[in-house]
């Protein structure tokens, strides 16, 4: 008899014990979201191509230019880059321009023209980009002759993705 | 007669039991761990990332308690590439800094030494996020802090 109670007391001294040891504890409710967020920059202000040469029996020789560099962060998919100029290059003159695409992202050059905007990068999907190269290129024909210096603004747009 | 003696004994024992339990508390003395809305990023970097003071919180021991540590866990895991960040203040202890947050414990801080009476820390959030998180609708989680052994 005696036995059958302290086997008894001694369980629930056990299970007191055990909750002794128990900690302390309290909750908080901590609440989230995160926005669409697309963003993008090119550090360059201003670049300078200029002709002045050309192979005996071929158009004057193109010039590029890869000094500038543009940087990207979106977290939707599908943004894309595109660009165009707000008049016409000089006729037999153009001026491309392609960005290196981040990652997972295509990037495709393309002369840019008044009006509708190039799709320069496309399928850019939840990443960012940094120090990815801007290069441009500017080539003329020999019949467009010599021209004087000129200059474009060209403006960049980014759409977001979804 | 017997059984309502043995009732009584265990009555007894488990009320004394549940008082062991109460011995040390911990309470936040803010209702809210607030809200973190991440919605801009610097073009090449990650989302900026958001944090907070969410305010206080208060422990309660005892002499007889011996060395105990306070430890901070999530009721669930973090949506992918996404982290919560907890830092508390606690005037004794050693305090193990910033520390991401998980289903698991994590130990905040760890060392104190017996004390009897109260004493305050803060608490202060931050939520991160990277571009490959993708877009994220409101959603929630609840923080527990716990004081034990």
């Amino acid at each position: 008899m005696i036995a059958k109670y302290a086997g008894r007391t001694a369980a629930v001294l056990s299970l007191v014990a055990g909750l002794a040891a128990a900690a302390g504890a309290q909750t908080q409710t901590v609440n989230f979201e995160v926005k669409p967020i697309n963003q993008f920059s090119i550090t360059s202000t201003a670049v300078t191509l200029t002709i002045t040469t050309a192979t005996a029996g071929s158009d004057p020789t193109p010039v590029t230019d890869a000094t500038s560099v543009w940087a990207v962060t979106t977290n939707q998919t599908n943004a894309k880059i595109s660009a165009n100029i707000p008049t016409d290059m000089p006729a037999g003159v153009t001026l491309g321009v392609q960005l290196a695409a981040p990652a997972g992202a295509t990037s495709t050059a393309k002369n840019l023209a008044s009006g509708t905007a190039q799709d320069l990068v496309t399928g850019i999907t939840k990443v960012k980009g940094n120090a990815l190269t801007v290069t441009y290129t500017l080539s003329a024909t020999a019949a467009a002759g010599v021209i004087a210096a000129d200059s474009r603004v060209v403006t960049y747009t980014m759409t977001p993705g979804t | 007669m017997k059984t309502v003696v043995r009732y009584l004994l265990t009555t007894a024992l488990l009320l004394s039991g549940s008082r062991a339990v109460v011995a040390q508390t911990i309470k936040f003395t803010n209702g809210s761990g607030g809200t973190f809305t991440i919605a801009s990023a610097v073009a090449g970097q990650d989302p900026t990332s958001v944090s907070n003071g969410a305010g206080n919180f208060t422990t309660t021991t005892k002499n007889n308690q011996g060395v105990l540590r306070i430890q901070a866990s999530l009721n669930q895991a973090m949506p992918p590439n996404t982290t919560l960040t907890l830092t508390l203040t606690y005037p004794t202890g050693a305090n193990q800094g910033a520390q991401v947050l998980g289903i698991t414990p994590v130990d905040m801080v760890v060392s104190i030494p017996a004390f009897q009476g109260n004493r305050t820390g803060t608490v202060t959030y931050s939520f991160a996020a990277t571009a490959s998180a993708g877009v994220l609708t409101p959603f929630s989680r609840t923080v527990t802090l716990t004081i034990g052994p």
